[in-house]
């Protein structure tokens, strides 16, 4: 029995998907039960800090974390988890490249606190969270927030990176055996073929006038979504999940972020973009009428960004325009 | 204007058929400009990917410049079509993460304009000296 390895789950600023998608992988839960013992798991378990604590160092041997850095409390676990683990595997996009939550890096905390608790989408308007509150059980401390969404590289040192918002049967099928087995290096489950490399659809690689939101445009179901001039994430975008989304003719929307080697999705995305963007007889148009091609595209921060802003070259939102 | 004593850092992507003929031209003249420019040499203006801009900024640029041929002019059809394109989204993209766009900036120079050469340079330095020093770096808690 003893020679089982030892895993455990934790989850920080996450959405609880990636916890269900362990679950995802069918009766291939068995064969990783038998080579592996859970021994912590804060989802289905209810461990507390000092078991942590008191484990040896190292005596888990491979950690999964999901969920982006988002509170003092995300930072100050996964430290402690980095201690007792030998391996520790960033799992889905929030924990490997910031995923979706690090789209907050548009916005300082307290723009988002004023959104979040003093607009009319709120219950009580200017009713704000506070930091410590006494009870007469004694004094309650709520984390508070890092100053931005950090993917855990930038907390602790990663052994092995497995994005996808959540990683798909298809990637767990390749990732557990091989992270079980220990043969895997840090980006080996990152796929270098982008989405439009696994796609089934094919781009004609012609020149897009401009693009529509996908709510005014009837696609066709056989023909390349950004060939029809809808955003697809696809050129930019890492292809491991073999492209579930155009498959069904939705768009990709990034989540797995950039192809293996490449930092920055969203710069990726405006270069693909760039280049396939344009009218005929552009030569004749002035670039005001130009400009109007590049502003069809809705949101491009936002759009590019979507998964990935927390791993792009410029983070979170800077103050080089205010002050 | 700005901090006392900042000299800003400006990388410039210049293309190899005009606008490094401009500067070249600019040199002959012996026109003036500051030295606050580091040129870069490319083939042709959309040789410049967005991930070279978004890096020059991460790696301590305080503005970058791309020049390429005027339109019509490209030596590879449309590059600088694309140029202007991509230009078009990452200044978007900068303003939306709180970066002056007026940090980038897109130019086009032919070989015959030496002159304009150096004014774009002169003029640039200015703009970014004004806009004072962009440390990407900074280390937050
Ligand atoms: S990666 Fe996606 S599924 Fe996983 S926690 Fe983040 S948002 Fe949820
Ligand atoms: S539909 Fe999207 S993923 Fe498929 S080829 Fe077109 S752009 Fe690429
Ligand atoms: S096609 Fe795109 S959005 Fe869909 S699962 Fe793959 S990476 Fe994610
Ligand atoms: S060759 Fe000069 S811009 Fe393309």
């Amino acid at each position: 029995m003893s020679d089982k390895l030892k895993i455990g789950f934790y989850w920080c600023a996450a959405c609880g998907g990636c916890e269900i998608s362990v679950l995802d992988i069918d009766d291939m839960i068995l064969d990783v039960v038998e080579k592996a013992e859970i021994v912590f798991w804060p989802c289905a378990m209810d461990p507390k800090y000092e078991d942590v604590e008191k484990m040896d160092d190292g005596e888990m041997d491979i950690v999964f974390v999901n969920g982006s850095i988002r509170s003092d409390e995300n930072h100050e676990m996964v430290k402690l988890l980095r201690q007792k683990a030998k391996k520790v595997v960033a799992y889905g996009s929030c924990s490997s490249i910031g995923g979706l939550f690090g789209l907050g890096n548009l916005y300082d905390n307290d723009e988002l606190m004023e959104y979040g608790y003093n607009t009319p989408s709120t219950d009580k308007d200017g009713v704000m969270p506070l930091d410590d509150n006494m009870v007469p059980e004694g004094d309650l401390h709520l984390p508070g927030l890092t100053h931005h969404v950090r993917p855990l590289d930038e907390v602790i040192d990663v052994d092995v990176y497995l994005p996808g918002c959540p990683p798909l049967p298809n990637q767990l099928e390749e990732a557990f055996p091989a992270l079980l087995s220990g043969e895997v290096g840090k980006y080996d489950l990152i796929s270098q073929k982008s989405v439009c490399d696994v796609c089934p659809l094919e781009r004609e690689e012609k020149k897009i006038p401009r693009l529509y939101p996908i709510q005014e445009k009837k696609l066709e179901a056989e023909e390349c979504i950004l060939d029809q001039g809808v955003l697809c994430m696809g050129p930019a975008t890492s292809g491991m999940c073999d492209g579930p989304c155009p498959e069904v003719g939705h768009p990709c929307i990034g989540c797995n972020g950039p192809v293996r080697g490449v930092k920055d999705q969203g710069a990726r995305m405006a270069s693909a973009l760039g280049s396939v963007l344009g009218a005929e007889g552009e030569e004749r148009m002035d670039e005001d009428e130009i400009s109007e091609v590049v502003k069809s595209v809705r949101d491009p921060t936002g759009s590019f960004y979507r998964f990935s802003l927390p791993t792009s070259y410029l983070r979170y939102k800077r103050r080089d325009l205010h002050e | 204007m700005a901090d006392n004593g900042f000299e800003p850092k400006i990388i410039v992507f210049l293309c190899n058929w005009c606008s490094y003929g401009g500067g070249d031209l600019a040199g002959v003249n012996r026109e003036q400009y500051p030295t606050n420019v580091l040129g870069i040499k490319v083939m042709c203006s959309s040789r410049v990917s967005p991930e070279h801009i978004m890096e020059s900024f991460n790696d301590g640029a305080d503005g970058v410049l791309i020049t390429g041929c005027h339109p019509g002019d490209c030596h590879y059809i449309d590059g600088n079509y694309k140029t202007f394109r991509k230009i078009g989204l990452i200044s978007k993209m900068l303003e939306d993460l709180g970066i002056n766009p007026k940090r980038l900036r897109l130019e086009w120079i032919s070989s015959a304009e030496g002159g304009k050469f150096a004014q774009v340079m002169r003029e640039m330095t200015e703009q970014i000296r004004g806009l004072g020093p962009l440390d990407l770096k900074e280390e937050v808690e």
